[in-house]
């Protein structure tokens, strides 16, 4: 039958079923809770597997306890899921462990993280946590442009950069707290030294 | 009320993130960071900075250029001498501030208590993991300073190849050829006018000596010759009886490290065989390849590429040639 003779068909649109948009619910170790749309989850590799293994309903949803992110405060999940909201349906990029050779922050991702650096630091953590690669990608992206045009002594008070001198300090700080016996022989030494042994053995 | 900069613990990030943040640092900020200590340079090592060339310039100064993307980054290693009397020519030293432009109007001045040009370097490879030096150019104001001091900033370094500018002059250039020492000499003019010779360059234990322009080439040069591949410029004027000789005392065992000489003539120039392959026994293997035996068993074949105007001599050490 050609398509111009096929019989015409009234169609009730209000019959056809609509899939309901469904809300995750999640919940910060500070006991904050979120509900995150299912497209906004796809943006976090971590959590769209989470929810995909667990197969909610939307009752489920409901009416089961909101899935507990242990790591995460609330302050820095409320700006994960704004950021994931903001970008849902847009493309992810591939994890494959390269870096992008130039990453341009848009002006909602700039806003957003506008923030001290403390929070900065949760927030890519988060994001490393999550696999949430366009959000690591602009993160980290944040974090280079604060190197731009500094000197190497700049750099090292901006990014909080130990010394070789205080590198080395603090590694013999840790080989001491591992051995405890190191400790005691070299103040066995010492004394012996202030008694005026020649020998230590 | 004084302004505090924020701060941020860089090295507290996950290593991924670390990783990512370095990597899409601009290429100065990556090496200014790999400057702090050894840590940050392990860090950027790991994360690498894509340079695709190494290259030492002597002019009023000493610098270095690292090529990043076409784009060249130039850093002031050693003290500037802008004007020189001519008198004795000075010790190179290092900056204590080494200067590096990161545009036409922007410099970076950066520090690092204890660096001599030396260490600039071995830093610049060890973060680049390229283990050589592209090629080190004489300019004609790199007169001023010691060419021995040169010499020995430059000798802990491969050094691929010797550009000498065409400005130098020959005695400047005279001293740069004894002292310095690279895999590939380049000489862009004659710098030896007064007929000093071309073999002082030909006999150094190079591996290629390249000639941009027309040399009065002698069978002495040619006998003097020590290097494994020599690439010349000739007049059309140059004796192919010359270099029939030369071919006849190679044959007797004479320069046993040779596998290449080009004589590339200027203008259209078909070079006559049978005067070049006089005397010499050789097959024809096509109406342009001929090729004949040296001492050892080593092998030889001449090509007559009249297209190009230039000859080339392949030596092998078997039966195969790779051309």
């Amino acid at each position: 039958m050609s398509v111009e003779n096929a019989p015409v068909v009234d169609v009730d649109e209000a019959a056809i079923p609509v899939e309901k948009k469904m809300y995750y619910r999640f919940e910060s170790n500070d006991k904050k809770e979120f509900r995150v749309s299912e497209l906004a989850i796809q943006q976090s590799e971590t959590l769209n597997r989470l929810v995909e293994a667990m197969g909610y309903t939307s009752e489920d949803v409901e009416n089961k306890p909101a899935i507990a992110i242990e790591n995460i405060d609330g302050k820095t999940l409320k700006l994960v899921f704004q950021w994931c909201e903001h970008h849902k349906g847009e493309a992810i990029p591939v994890d494959d462990g390269s870096v992008p050779k130039i990453v341009e922050i848009p002006e909602f991702d700039a806003k957003l993280m506008d923030i001290d650096n403390g929070l900065l630091f949760k927030l890519i953590w988060a994001a490393d946590y999550l696999n949430i690669v366009q959000l690591l990608n602009v993160s980290c992206k944040k974090v280079a442009n604060m190197a731009q045009g500094k000197t190497p002594a700049q750099l090292r008070r901006v990014y909080l950069l130990p010394s070789d001198e205080e590198d080395e300090a603090a590694k013999r700080a840790a080989q001491e707290a591992q051995d405890p016996r190191a400790r005691e022989v070299e103040e066995e030494f010492e004394e012996r030294k202030r008694q005026g042994g020649n020998s230590f053995f | 009320m004084a302004v505090v900069a924020s701060r941020f613990p860089l090295l507290r990030l996950p290593i991924k993130a670390l990783n990512h943040a370095v990597k899409t640092m601009d290429i100065l900020d990556r090496i200014s960071l790999s400057l702090v200590s050894k840590v940050t340079k392990s860090v950027v090592v790991r994360c690498g900075v894509s340079i695709s060339f190494i290259r030492f310039y002597m002019q009023e100064a000493f610098f270095v250029t690292l090529t990043h993307q076409n784009l060249d980054f130039t850093w002031c290693l050693s003290q500037r001498h802008k004007t020189w009397d001519g008198s004795n020519p000075v010790e190179l030293t290092a900056a204590s501030v080494v200067q590096v432009a990161k545009s036409r109007t922007e410099n970076y001045r950066w520090k690092k208590e204890g660096f001599e040009i030396k260490d600039w370097i071995k830093h610049f490879q060890d973060i680049t993991r390229i283990h050589y030096i592209h090629r080190i150019v004489f300019g004609k104001e790199g007169e001023r300073f010691d060419v021995d001091s040169v010499a020995r900033t430059i000798k802990p370094f491969n050094v691929n190849a010797l550009v000498v500018s065409n400005e130098c002059s020959s005695k400047y250039a005279n001293s740069i050829f004894k002292k310095v020492h690279t895999n590939h000499i380049s000489l862009v003019r004659n710098l030896f006018p007064r007929k000093v010779a071309l073999g002082k360059v030909l006999i150094q234990n190079s591996n290629t000596v390249y000639t941009h322009t027309n040399f009065p080439i002698k069978l002495n040069d040619l006998l003097m010759m020590n290097c494994e591949v020599f690439d010349m410029q000739a007049r059309r004027n140059f004796s192919l009886k010359i270099f029939n000789r030369f071919l006849k005392i190679w044959r007797t065992g004479f320069n046993r490290r040779l596998t290449r000489v080009m004589i590339k003539f200027s203008g259209n120039f078909a070079p006559d065989k049978n005067v070049i392959l006089k005397g010499i026994d050789y097959i024809e293997v096509t109406p342009t390849r001929f090729d004949f035996r040296g001492a050892n068993g080593s092998r030889a074949t001449l090509l007559f590429q009249h297209r190009l105007s230039r000859i080339m001599l392949f030596v092998s050490d078997g039966n195969r040639i790779q051309l």
